[in-house]
C-alpha cells in the first residue's frame, strides 16, 4: 500500500515533469544545483581524469591497436594536405589582403575541463569548469581539438553545460569547405547527416570532405570545422542529398575544451 | 529509515556517477550508481522505503542531468516498484534474487529513459542504444552490485524494521 502510494506520486510529478517541466523553470532549478556541486564535480573529475590515465591502457587495448592504425593514415594524408595547405594559404593571404576581408577564423577562446557528463550518457551534454567568471555565456561556440563539439546551453558562475553537437536537439548550419555548398548536420536515431538542399545534380561527395560552419542563422560563427563526409550516394529523386557525417572530434571522450568567447549569437536557444 | 541519512547518499552518488564514473567506463558500459543502491535496497528491505529514494535519487539525477526534467524519477520509481514488489512475493533477500533484481532493473530503466527521449522528440535508436550502452551498464552494475549488497545487508541489520505487533 504504501509502495503504490508512493509510486503514484512518483508517476504523477514525473508525468508533470515531463509535460511542462520547462515551464516550470527546471532549467533554473539545475543552474542551482549545478553551482551547488560544481566544485565536487571539480575535485572529483581531477581524480577521475588520474583514474582514467592509469586504467586506460587495461581498458582500451583493441581501441588502442586501432587508433595507432588510424592515426598513422591520418599523418600521412596530414602530410599531402599541408604542403597543399601551404600553396592555398599564399593564394588565400594575397585574395583576402586584396580584398580587405578579415581573418574570419581569428577565434578568442578560454580553456575548459569536462567536469561531468550525464548520468547515463544518453543525453549529449556535458559540464565544464568555466563560467560566467570567465565570460562564457549562453550559445556560445565549444571547440574541441579539431573542431565544433557543441554550444552552451546554460552558465553559473564558475561551470557551464554544453550540448554535444551529436544531440539531435542542436542541427548545425554547414557548408562544404570545397565549394561552400549549404546544408544542415542533424542527428537522427543517433546518425550523423549532412543534408544539401538544392544540390547540383552532379553533385560528388568524397569520404573525408571537411564541413565547415556556415555561419547561416546565427548561431555560430563562419568557418569553425565540424565533420567529416563518411559516406555519400546521389539521390536522383531526392529533394535533399543526406550524406553520412561524423564529428572532427570524438565527442564520446572528450576532456578539454575550447569556449569561443568572441562570438555571441542575437538570440539564444 | 531517516531522510537525513539516504539523501545525502544519494547526493554522494549522483555526483560521483557524474563526474567520477565515466573514469571507470569500460568500452562502451558505465555504472549506475544510484539504480544499483536504490534497487539493492528494495531487494533487501522491502515495505516501500526504497521508494522514497527512487523519488529523491530521481529526482537529483534529472537536476544534475540534461535529460527531459522527471525522465530519471519516472525510471527510478517505475522500476523500483517492481524490485520492492519482488521482494514481496519471494519473501526474502537472497544475493541471487538482487542479481537478478539489479540486472532486470538496468535493462527496463534504460529502456524507460530511451522511451521518454523517443516521446519527447529526440528519436534515439533504441536497439543500437540497447544493445551498446543499456545492456553492457546492466553488467558493470552486476559488479557494482557485490559491495553494495554486502554493505546495505549490514545496515539493515544495524538498523532493523520495528515490528509492531498486531493487536
Amino acid at each position: 500500500m504504501r509502495a503504490t502510494s508512493f509510486l503514484l506520486v512518483a508517476v504523477a510529478l514525473a508525468i508533470v515533469l515531463i509535460s511542462v517541466g520547462d515551464n516550470l523553470r527546471f532549467g533554473a532549478l539545475r543552474g542551482v544545483a549545478a553551482t551547488v556541486v560544481e566544485p565536487f564535480q571539480s575535485l572529483l573529475a581531477g581524480a577521475g581524469n588520474g583514474i582514467h590515465g592509469f586504467l586506460g591502457p587495461f581498458t582500451s587495448f583493441g581501441d588502442t591497436a586501432q587508433e595507432n592504425k588510424r592515426l598513422g593514415a591520418r599523418v600521412a594524408e596530414l602530410e599531402r594536405q599541408l604542403a597543399t595547405q601551404r600553396q592555398l594559404e599564399l593564394t588565400d593571404q594575397m585574395l583576402k589582403q586584396s580584398l580587405g576581408l578579415r581573418d574570419s577564423l581569428h577565434v578568442h577562446t578560454v580553456g575548459a575541463t569536462v567536469i561531468a557528463q550525464d548520468p547515463e550518457k544518453l543525453s549529449q551534454a556535458v559540464t565544464i569548469d568555466v563560467g560566467t567568471d570567465r565570460g562564457v555565456k549562453v550559445g556560445m561556440s565549444v571547440l574541441g581539438q579539431r573542431g565544433l563539439v557543441g554550444k552552451v546551453i546554460s552558465t553559473q558562475g564558475h561551470s557551464a553545460q554544453v550540448r554535444l553537437i551529436t544531440d539531435p536537439l542542436l542541427p548545425v548550419n554547414v557548408e562544404l569547405a570545397s565549394n561552400h555548398l549549404p546544408g544542415t548536420i542533424k542527428v537522427t536515431e543517433d546518425r550523423m547527416t549532412v543534408q544539401i538542399l538544392g544540390a547540383p545534380t552532379d553533385l560528388k561527395l568524397n569520404p573525408g570532405e571537411i564541413l565547415v560552419t556556415s555561419g547561416l542563422g546565427g548561431n555560430f560563427p563562419k568557418g569553425l570545422p565540424v565533420g567529416e563526409v563518411v559516406k555519400f550516394k546521389y539521390q536522383p529523386y531526392g529533394v535533399a542529398q543526406v550524406a553520412e557525417v561524423t564529428p572532427l572530434d570524438s565527442v564520446a571522450h572528450i576532456e578539454y575544451l575550447l569556449v569561443v568567447t568572441d562570438f555571441v549569437p542575437q538570440a539564444s536557444p | 529509515m531517516s531522510p537525513w541519512f539516504w539523501l545525502p547518499v544519494l547526493v554522494v552518488l549522483a555526483i560521483v556517477q557524474t563526474s567520477l564514473v565515466p573514469a571507470l567506463q569500460v568500452g562502451p558500459a558505465t555504472p549506475q550508481l544510484v539504480l544499483v543502491w536504490v534497487l539493492c535496497w528494495a531487494v533487501i528491505r522491502g515495505r516501500g522505503e526504497a521508494l522514497a529514494w527512487a523519488i529523491g535519487g530521481g529526482l537529483i539525477l534529472d537536476l544534475l542531468s540534461q535529460m527531459p526534467p522527471g525522465a530519471h524519477l519516472l525510471a527510478l520509481s517505475a522500476v523500483t516498484f517492481l524490485a520492492d514488489l519482488g521482494h514481496r512475493v519471494m519473501q526474502g533477500s537472497t544475493a541471487l534474487f538482487a542479481a537478478a533484481a539489479v540486472f532486470a532493473g538496468s535493462l527496463l530503466y534504460g529502456l524507460l529513459l530511451l522511451a521518454t527521449l523517443a516521446l519527447t522528440g529526440r528519436r534515439p535508436d533504441i536497439a543500437t542504444a540497447t544493445v551498446l550502452g543499456v545492456m553492457p551498464g546492466a553488467l558493470y552494475n552486476l559488479a557494482v552490485l557485490i559491495p553494495v549488497f554486502l554493505l546495505q545487508r549490514g545496515l539493515d541489520r544495524r538498523f532493523p524494521v520495528s515490528v509492531l505487533p498486531a493487536w
